[in-house]
């Protein structure tokens, strides 16, 4: 047994109470935290874990948002996917935010089965217009590279993409229009 | 905040958090990309828990003294 390891136990000995013997919570690496997780049937040791689960609920939550972020910037085909397959039931449905989420969510998804040749009516229209390509510039994480792209090949999906990502960060209170405006 | 000082700040905390160790490996692969309103929601819930389990640590070492 090192040092350390020794030094944790007697420590552990000394804030346990009488009776109360280590159990067997995983390790998170931090020793004092440890410490406060496997005293048994000890008060402090339940609020411990009730702050612990506590948080890994918020973390669970908060990554959510972020890999639905991340799925609608660098996967967008893996993001329309999921949407399609919420629409048709395969899996839950992502409680909304606004009345129109889910609606707007697959009617973009479907667009995965949608001509090129179709969606350009649709699409041109922003991959020519400066504003929204200027908007699109301005937003956080990768705004610049999809406008760029936009810019360069006009590809509707590149439209779509940048739209779903754009409704995504809105829809969540992420991004503000004043901040982009503000950026412009 | 500053985009920089705000991860220094959240990857001090990672270190003090109970999470496991696969899951602060997964957000210190996340955190570049992630915007600053996550980030600082991050910073948020890892302030809250460290400082809960601080606070529980002080107590307990205040009631064996």
């Amino acid at each position: 047994m090192g040092l350390l390891e020794s030094g944790i136990q007697m420590f552990s000995s000394f804030l346990g109470k009488k009776g109360e013997t280590p159990s067997s919570s995983p390790a998170t690496g931090n020793p004092f935290f440890d410490m406060l997780l496997n005293m048994k049937n000890g008060e402090k040791a339940k609020a411990a874990t009730e702050i612990k689960e506590n948080a890994e609920k918020s973390r669970e939550s908060l990554f959510g948002e972020v890999w639905e972020s991340i799925l609608a910037r660098y996967f967008p085909n893996v993001s329309k996917l999921m949407d399609l397959s919420s629409m048709v039931g395969i899996t839950q449905k992502d409680p909304e935010a606004v009345p129109w989420q889910n609606e707007f969510e697959n009617i973009t998804a479907l667009t995965l089965f949608i001509p090129d040749s179709f969606l350009h009516h649709i699409t041109d229209w922003f991959a020519n217009s400066e504003t929204f390509l200027k908007v699109l510039e301005n937003w956080p994480i990768k705004g610049k590279e999809m406008a760029d792209k936009i810019r360069n090949g006009k590809d509707p999906d590149d439209v779509i993409n940048a739209i779903r990502m754009m409704h995504q960060d809105m829809i969540t209170g992420k991004v503000s229009f004043d901040k982009v405006y503000g950026a412009l | 905040m500053d985009r920089n000082k705000l991860i220094a700040d959240i990857v001090t905390l990672l270190q003090a958090s109970t999470m496991e160790p696969k899951e602060k490996a997964m957000w210190l692969i996340l955190i570049p990309q992630m915007e600053e309103t996550d980030l600082v929601k991050l910073q948020d819930v890892l302030q809250k828990e460290v400082s809960a389990m601080t606070n529980l640590y002080l107590e307990t070492i205040a009631e064996q003294q």
